[in-house]
């Protein structure tokens, strides 16, 4: 997550442990505790949307899985007709900005996963 | 030139649908068609039209074409576009003319052209981004309830995305007067049709659907396919925009020398502001509102219409929190001329 974020107030994670770990140095950068919500499991994506909704304006970061996060773009596209660009991707660890208030999001912005140089 | 020739000219100038002034090459109005005189007279914002047209006979007199558009704000807001040309062939030249033509229409034409074709590129492109976003996702996945879960999303995706390019094709189809011609149909008739479909999508939302019952019969001319369409339309919206309990009554009747279809229901109600552009086409009161229906946002478009070309309209009167009734009225046929 680069420089061009606001500092982020909360930091939600599926329990999933691959999820949790994904979230750590994040959470741990930011000086955040890790939120556990069984509404980002796999399969979850009715109540993943839900707890979307209900955070929208907030500046915090979700992770979640694959296949919910796609329930929940297409949700956003068809309810609230977020346009999510020519050919939208959700490649492993990239990230989708989401932008709305009050229940509602306006806008979506994918963000392709940064490459870590592993030795 | 005889007097009676330039009486003939001065007329003739008068019926064009532009406005004309000509000067002298001291700048003296020497005609001022009845157009430009509509569209200049002493009202506050036609001063400054006047000294533009002023302005532009000057530069004109100075050698060179002009052109400007002038828009006005009082006392109603409206757009000038003014032309001005040298006149003769000397230098100075003998004389200037300006043409004023009054394009606010257009104007209003072209910006409703614009927000059309913005506003349907948004609403293909979200429908789109889904389908490729699912398409792209089903790629790569081998989990076989994920692949269900995501296939059968985009059969739905692809199934708004051609209600909307159906309701569009339908739209287009009666702008463009490709309406057929009309045959004398019974008005309960076809409102029981276009009900019959609703039931059970009624019923599994937990909503009242009654189509009161008519008294005698009650005949219109119409396209009978549109005008089932345009009856469907409004009942879906009626059941769409109820809460479960709630009860949507539908009624074919005669009422002040009418024939009128009256669609009632206990919904959410439509704010007094919207109450006018919930018919133009892709106007949606509030996203939050329109989340959960899944309309292509053209319907109340095609419903007007269809109540246009039949020499009728449609109204709604509605509440907020209490509910909305539509009513699309149209020309009744005297039960003597439909023979009955």
């Amino acid at each position: 997550m680069s420089g061009n974020f606001p500092p982020l107030t909360r930091v939600l994670s599926s329990p999933y442990l691959r999820c949790l770990q994904t979230m750590t140095p994040l959470a741990a950068a930011q000086g955040l505790k890790i939120e556990e919500s069984d509404a980002l499991a796999e399969s979850q994506s009715t109540a993943a949307v839900k707890l979307v909704r209900s955070l929208a304006g907030e500046n915090l970061v979700l992770c979640t899985h694959g296949d919910v996060i796609v329930e929940i773009l297409v949700t956003l596209a068809d309810e609230d007709r977020v346009d999510l660009g020519p050919s939208p991707r959700q490649a492993k660890g990239s990230v989708w900005a989401l932008m709305g208030d009050n229940g509602s999001f306006s806008q979506a912005k994918y963000l392709p996963p940064v490459l870590v140089e592993t030795v | 030139m005889t007097g009676d020739v330039i009486e003939l000219l001065v007329q003739a100038v008068d019926r064009a649908n532009q406005g004309l002034v000509v000067c002298d090459q001291e700048g003296h109005v020497l005609l001022r068609n009845a157009p430009a005189r509509d569209l200049m007279n002493a009202r506050d914002g036609d001063l400054l039209a006047e000294k533009a047209v002023e302005a532009a006979l000057g530069r004109a007199l100075a050698g060179s074409e002009h052109q400007e558009t002038l828009d006005l704000y009082s006392p109603t807001r409206h757009t000038l576009e003014i032309r001005a040309f040298p006149l003769g062939d000397g230098i100075p030249p003998a004389g200037a003319v300006a043409l004023v033509d009054d394009v606010s229409e257009l104007r209003r034409l072209e910006a409703v052209r614009r927000d059309f074709v913005a506003n349907l590129s948004h609403e293909l492109k979200t429908p789109l981004g889904a389908l490729s976003l699912l398409s792209e996702t089903l790629e790569g996945e081998d989990d076989p309830e994920v692949v269900a879960r995501l296939s059968s999303r985009l059969g739905a995706e692809a199934r708004r995305f051609s209600r909307i390019v159906d309701d569009l094709l339908d739209l287009s189809r009666i702008e463009a007067g490709a309406t057929g011609t009309l045959a004398l149909v019974s008005l309960p008739a076809v409102v029981n049709e276009a009900v019959e479909g609703f039931h059970d999508q009624a019923a599994t939302r937990g909503i009242r659907l009654e189509v009161a019952p008519v008294d005698g019969e009650i005949y219109v001319m119409a396209n009978r396919r549109d005008l089932s369409s345009a009856v469907a339309n409004l009942v879906d919206n009626a059941i769409k925009y109820s809460e479960p309990g709630g009860s949507v009554y539908v009624s074919a009747e005669r009422r002040d020398g009418r024939a009128a279809v009256q669609v009632k229901d206990e919904g959410v109600g439509i704010p007094r502001r919207d109450q006018e552009r919930i018919f133009e086409r892709f106007y949606r009161v509030d996203r939050a509102r329109s989340r959960w229906t899944g309309g292509t946002g053209l319907g109340l478009a095609i419903v007007r219409h269809v109540a246009a070309y039949h020499g009728g309209d449609v109204s709604v009167e509605s509440v907020e929190g209490e509910g909305s009734t539509f009513a699309l009225n149209l020309p009744l046929v005297r039960e003597e001329e439909a023979g009955a």
